[in-house]
């Protein structure tokens, strides 16, 4: 049963954060002791999940060349910015990386657009996502890793993503490295003729595959290309006859077993952690890891980078987690990742981090707010996933404060 | 904020570089557009050739991201689209995942996705404008306000409206 507005609208203002402290407490209270508001209650969390996780499909096929198409008599205006040299390299990012690999693909490309004639039928553009998909050619295909394949027959595209970030009010937020790592392993590409042939075109050269080849691209890149013992089935013209049986090197096996096993241990640990009781605290400890010494470490290095400040540290089970806000966002997080470094060699070093961090624009300007703990247990695939629950829930409550 | 490769490229006018922004962007002005248009495809095109018209005028080192400067002009061209136009029901496109692990359980977010699409589309087009733009694009109530001319806290009392109103449709649904 839906409850009345004014209650409707109370768990509404809970929910964005904007009821004062006492009647927030006053209401949660309530939920806890009413069956009926907290169905209501859950039904609104639902809801807020499910609008976060509404399909951001792609536009139809041809829209996007239709607008270059259009955008090809624009002129290019001066620019405001400094020499394309000042911009600072992504450290490390291969989405960058694989962006101008496109850009440059799509530049060699550039003949092809510069020779279509959208009043005469044209062979459409396509921007291939997650998902399989069969494609009538003649077709041009952009693959999410920045090749193109010329379809000139019919071909299945198969994309398998890796596990996306989670959000947090919309916003997506960093995980620690192993995560991460497992993130940004990429996703796995296959292609498979059914008729015709098709054209890959990448950094490594042109490969044209025709009717019952295959080539697939692992989550570690690696490229293998079947020969065409299958074509007879693939002929047939199912599209659920592929991508599956391919043949695959050991190398790339092995490097999607390390995957499914990274993202295997944290959904194992996650579910462990929502069931189990707050972490002991360990009887050897080390003494620079008591609450009292790690917030002493935490406020002498923090002497360093006022930019950084601390908003809050919680010791109310092992380990303790600190919040910090990055006062200087807007000159990028440099400040926030020295901290953290010198913070872990106070430490002593080789440690286990896990560190969630949120960026949010509010009209005072952007605030980037990180909550992290650093602990000497450097194997805790299982407790980390509770640590990492108890660091996303502080997040959370202090993004709640906008 | 750092500006990316492609986008100082684009602004340059070159052509590679605006595939990629729009490859990048283009599913969330899609959202927009085929949840909140009559016209999904015209207004897509003309967002983004709006866009790519003025791209010289966004600053990459200003506080605003590309995402946000591009969604409040496509915010900007579908309240002006709407006073003239009948918006329709939404455009649901099959999911099709790329491996299933669980079917059932797919499906039945399928289906959660499908009933949830139905109710915004029944939702008036202010509510669904402030729904998909807060909670799907995660733009501040702040921004939203200001391109709807109306204050803030009218635009929370539409939010919280909405929300009613979408439990109510998928509670009859």
């Amino acid at each position: 049963m839906t409850p009345s507005e004014d209650t409707l609208a109370q768990l509404s203002a809970l929910l964005d954060g904007e009821l004062p402290m006492d009647q927030a407490e006053a209401l949660r209270a309530r939920i806890q002791a009413e069956p009926e508001l907290a169905a209501a209650w859950n039904a609104l969390m639902d809801l807020d999940a499910g609008l976060a996780d509404l399909e951001q499909a792609p536009p139809p096929l041809e829209l996007d060349a239709r607008v270059l198409a259009q955008a090809k008599g624009l002129e290019p205006k001066p620019l405001k910015t400094g020499p394309l040299l000042d911009v600072p390299a992504a450290n490390g990012a291969p989405k960058w990386a694989w962006g101008l690999l496109a850009a440059g693909l799509l530049l060699a490309a550039t003949p092809l657009l510069a020779l279509t004639d959208w009043a005469q039928p044209a062979p459409p553009t396509l921007h291939q996502a997650s998902g399989q998909q069969v494609v009538h050619g003649p077709a041009l295909v952009l693959l999410p890793d920045g090749r193109e394949l010329a379809v000139s027959g019919r071909v299945s595209i198969s994309v398998e993503p890796p596990a996306p970030l989670p959000r947090v009010q919309g916003q997506e937020v960093e995980m620690n490295p192993k995560i991460l790592l497992a993130a940004a392993a990429g996703a796995a590409i296959t292609v498979a003729v059914y008729e015709g042939s098709a054209t890959l075109s990448g950094p490594e050269g042109t490969e044209v595959l025709e009717a019952g080849e295959t080539s697939r691209v692992g989550p570690d890149r690696a490229r293998v290309t079947s020969p065409a013992q299958r074509g007879a089935e693939l002929a047939e013209g199912s599209p659920q006859a592929e991508p599956e049986g391919a043949p695959e090197s050991t190398e790339a096996l092995r490097g999607e077993l390390e995957r499914l096993q990274l993202q295997n241990d944290f959904l194992q640990g996650q579910l462990t952690a929502m069931g189990a009781t707050p972490n002991p605290w360990p009887e050897a400890l080390d003494p620079a890891f008591t609450p009292e010494a790690f917030e002493d470490t935490v406020s002498g290095a923090l002497a360093d980078f006022p930019d950084v400040e601390l908003l809050d540290v919680d010791c109310s089970e092992y380990p303790c987690v600190a919040i910090f806000e990055d006062q200087g966002v807007e000159k990028g997080r440099e400040s926030m990742e020295a901290f953290r470094t010198a913070t872990t060699d106070a430490l002593g070093g080789d440690l286990n981090s896990s560190a969630w961090g949120a960026q949010i624009e509010t009209d005072q300007g952007s605030r980037y707010v990180e909550v992290w703990a650093l602990t000497p247990d450097t194997d805790m695939n299982s407790g980390n996933a509770r640590l990492d629950l108890r660091a996303k829930d502080l997040l959370q409550e202090e993004l709640d404060r906008e | 904020m750092s500006a990316s490769p492609a986008l100082l490229l684009a602004q340059q006018g070159n052509q590679a570089a605006r595939a990629q922004l729009l490859r990048e962007h283009g599913p969330a002005v899609w959202g927009l557009c085929r949840r909140l248009s009559a016209e999904p495809e015209d207004d897509y095109q003309a967002i983004w050739l709006h866009a790519l018209a003025r791209l010289d005028r966004f600053d990459p080192a200003g506080r605003a991201s590309f995402r946000t400067w591009l969604l409040t002009l496509a915010h900007r061209k579908l309240i002006d689209a709407h006073r003239s136009a009948v918006v329709r029901g939404p455009t649901l496109e099959p999911v099709e995942p790329a491996h299933a692990p669980d079917p059932e359980q797919d499906l039945d977010r399928a289906r959660q996705r499908a009933r949830l699409e139905a109710a915004i589309a029944q939702l008036p087009p202010d509510q669904a404008r402030v729904v998909l733009l807060h909670h799907l694009h995660g733009q501040p109530l702040s921004a939203i306000a200001r391109e709807e001319e109306v204050a803030v806290g009218t635009l929370k009392s539409r939010l919280h409206r909405a929300r009613a109103r979408l439990l109510t449709l998928l509670e009859d649904a």
